[in-house]
């Protein structure tokens, strides 16, 4: 017995086994989630297999079967913390480890938000009594709204309200900061027309666009050259483009905020709102986005509207719109809309 | 790039290597009959989640498979550097290294995990791809003086061949970087870090046992089987072959081959003297061979081994090339001196084919007569009177 212990003690092999189990151990060590962690994720499964239930796409037992499950699992996790169903609970537990929680009715079933909260602030203005309020911006989502989840990027909204709070949602810009940024970064661009696509002639509405806004932090990272490490200019590009985008969507959270006792349907105040946040602080993109986003709702009414919107944001080549053009014509579709040839 | 194969020749079946394809075929096929609630009672049991591994999931989920294509890439990596490590490490180490870098990878790709992409914690990893990566890094240590055939694509099938020493690092640094995006956010849903881990611990494991002396000789092994045989550019083979016969002079094989090259275009010393050695060596463990041998050496050099050899030799061809036989032991008699024990043998022993192989019973009184000459003191002088007398009855 001794002879084999000692031969197993010197053996190499036995060597590469312990070096394995103390990599276990180290393994075991980093990966170990917290409860925040083990609930966000039960959280997130539970959320998206509740849309699999409503969405044709996905066969009705598997999606029955996984929902239950991921239930069971988040019942097991949150037992003795806080009631998941109960979305005060769940948000008192989730707001202060960073995340916002979001639940509401569509109709009978509910749609979800689960965010990472990347920023929060208040914001006061006379317009024309004094307003104010809370807002939460979110980063990457883990769950989206069910209309996002079904119709995808186009169905994104730059903002929506919960309580007493306005969330402004960033992914979407930021995604298309990001994607502009590698583009330009890997292109190195010289002349004006550098920053731009161009085909057949006509050029790029997203990328006209986007360089009409960030003129002035193009020329810092690729003129002035003030930033040498990819990472660093990165991070200033994301931070100022969005802070560029910023006041066009707490003016459109205010329109939002005041509007919030009125009996008016989510897709109306939410074009109202941004219709009012393009008209005070005009901006190329979102405009350009505004008018590549799809309605959620199916109802007639709300088609109808979100089609009239489009209509009038349509433009012949970009270089015809200015920034005055914006606000004139955001302008005019939001009285319209007051008055209520829009309305539903 | 895809590889298909490689320029060393297989001499075993890889049982391991095949068997271990086999099961993860077998499974890969019966978990697609299963429903989603078999599958997903699988994926929670069997594969291996970052943020919630149990030892035993280390190494099953080595053995599931995604996807056909997924399960196709492996067996083909599998199959293409598997059963050279095999061969070359036998089949116990060939397991244990199999498995141990399949844990380990898979070790290496939850830490990174861990640290780096927490988001992902809970989304199970499955797949040999962490393995095959380890038996690709031994595979590097032990073959790394082999060439990989390799394709551009399945659909560009350009063939054409790397060294094994800079493909395999190639694709290391390939995973290496895919698994510097994934930290940055970039995912492709393939484990890099697992590559990278399992690559490696495979090469860390070679050296740890000590693979390379091997290796070396191997290599040099290679460059003779290969290079020796051609009629061009043979002089690494010779080369090889030297050194190798420097540490162990006493190979067969080598020894032949080495002869048979140098004695290619002319007869040269060199050869002779790895001639002689090869039939001396083959005399120990395949007569036969070496009997062909010295035909063969007779053809270049025409020159007799030792008596003792020469005529262990003769004896060896007085049935099957008895003509060749006579020729040599003839010399042999003329050229070496009396007294010895072995010439007494080698007279008697030409007597004998001239009488029964060849009927040239002329000669064999010949030979017997010279034989009472040269060894009048000899124990088989009687054996000798009574052929003389028997030959004398027959003729008259």
């Amino acid at each position: 017995m001794n002879k084999f212990l000692k031969q197993l003690t010197v053996s190499k092999y036995t060597h590469l086994c312990l070096g394995a189990l103390m990599l276990y151990g180290v393994a075991y060590l980093v990966t170990s989630p917290t409860i925040e962690e083990r609930i966000l994720h039960s959280l997130r499964n539970y959320c998206i297999t509740h849309y699999w239930l409503r969405d044709v796409r996905f066969p009705r037992e598997r999606a029955e079967f996984l929902h239950e499950r991921y239930r069971e699992r988040l019942e097991a996790l949150t037992q003795g913390l806080f009631d998941y169903k109960d979305r005060d609970q769940v948000q008192a537990f989730l707001l202060p480890r960073g995340f916002l929680y979001e639940v509401w009715q569509e109709g009978r079933e509910p749609s979800y938000l689960l965010s990472e909260i990347v920023g929060r602030g208040r914001y006061e203005t006379e317009f024309p009594e004094r307003i104010s309020f809370d807002y939460l911006i979110l980063g990457r989502k883990w769950v989206k709204p069910f209309g996002e989840f079904q119709r995808g990027t186009q169905a994104k909204r730059f903002l929506s309200e919960g309580g007493e709070k306005i969330y402004i949602h960033r992914d979407r810009l930021d995604s298309l900061l990001r994607w502009y940024f590698e583009s330009l970064w890997e292109t190195e661009p010289k002349k004006p027309e550098s920053y731009y696509m161009e085909w057949k002639g006509q050029k790029d509405p997203l990328t006209f666009f986007l360089y009409q806004d960030l003129k002035g932090i193009c020329e810092d990272i690729f003129v002035k050259r003030l930033f040498s490490q990819k990472r660093s200019a990165r991070d200033y590009f994301m931070e100022e483009g969005f802070n560029l985008f910023l006041p066009t969507l707490l003016s459109a959270g205010l329109v939002m905020r005041r509007d919030k006792g009125l009996p008016l349907h989510p897709e109306h105040k939410y074009l109202k709102a941004i219709l009012s946040g393009l008209s005070l602080k005009p901006t190329f993109t979102l405009f350009f986005l505004l008018s590549e986003q799809r309605p959620l709702s199916y109802k007639p009414s709300i088609q109808k509207m979100w089609e009239e919107v489009k209509t009038r944001l349509t433009f012949s080549s970009p270089e015809t719109l200015h920034l005055e053009r914006i606000s004139q014509i955001s302008g005019e579709l939001l009285r319209k809309m007051e008055s209520g040839k829009f309305a539903p | 790039m895809i590889p298909y194969g490689t320029n060393l020749r297989l001499k075993h079946l890889p049982w391991v290597t095949l068997t271990i394809l086999a099961i993860n075929w077998m499974i890969f096929v019966f978990h697609q009959r299963f429903d989603y609630k078999i599958n997903f009672w699988i994926s929670r049991t069997f594969c291996s989640i970052p943020g919630e591994f149990i030892p035993w999931q280390l190494i099953t989920s080595a053995f599931l498979h995604s996807s056909f294509l997924h399960i196709l890439g492996n067996s083909l990596y599998l199959l293409v550097f598997g059963p050279f490590v095999e061969e070359k490490i036998g089949w116990k180490d060939f397991l244990f290294l199999y498995l141990l870098t399949a844990v380990v990878s898979d070790l290496v790709q939850n830490t990174m995990t861990g640290i780096f992409m927490r988001e992902t914690l809970f989304i199970p990893s499955l797949g040999a791809s962490g393995a095959i990566s380890g038996i690709m890094g031994v595979y590097l240590f032990r073959c790394y003086y082999s060439k990989i055939k390799l394709m551009i694509d399945l659909f560009i099938p350009i063939k054409f061949k790397l060294p094994a020493y800079v493909i395999l690092p190639l694709w290391f640094l390939q995973d290496f970087i895919g698994g510097i995006d994934s930290t940055r956010g970039i995912y492709q849903n393939i484990g890099f870090w697992a590559h990278v881990g399992g690559f490696a611990a495979g090469f860390s494991a070679s050296q740890y046992l000590q693979y390379g002396k091997r290796a070396r000789k191997e290599k040099l092994e290679f460059i003779a089987e290969t290079s020796l045989p051609q009629y061009g550019g043979y002089g690494e083979g010779i080369e090889a072959a030297e050194k190798l016969l420097k540490e162990n002079p006493n190979e067969p094989e080598l020894n032949l081959e080495l002869a048979r090259t140098l004695s290619r275009w002319r007869p040269t010393p060199e050869g002779k003297e790895h001639y002689e050695r090869a039939i001396k060596l083959f005399l120990k463990i395949d007569p036969e061979k070496s009997s062909e041998i010295f035909t063969e050496y007779w053809g270049q050099y025409l020159t007799l081994l030792d008596p003792p050899t020469q005529l262990r030799l003769c004896l060896l061809l007085e049935k099957k090339n008895p003509s060749l036989s006579a020729i040599t032991l003839q010399s042999l008699i003329e050229k070496e001196s009396p007294g010895d024990l072995f010439m007494e043998e080698a007279h008697l022993h030409l007597a004998r084919i001239y009488r029964r192989e060849l009927g040239q019973n002329e000669l064999a009184r010949a030979i017997y007569e010279k034989f009472l000459q040269r060894f009048p003191k000899s124990r088989k002088r009687e054996f000798v009177e009574k052929a003389l007398l028997e030959m004398e009855k027959i003729s008259k």
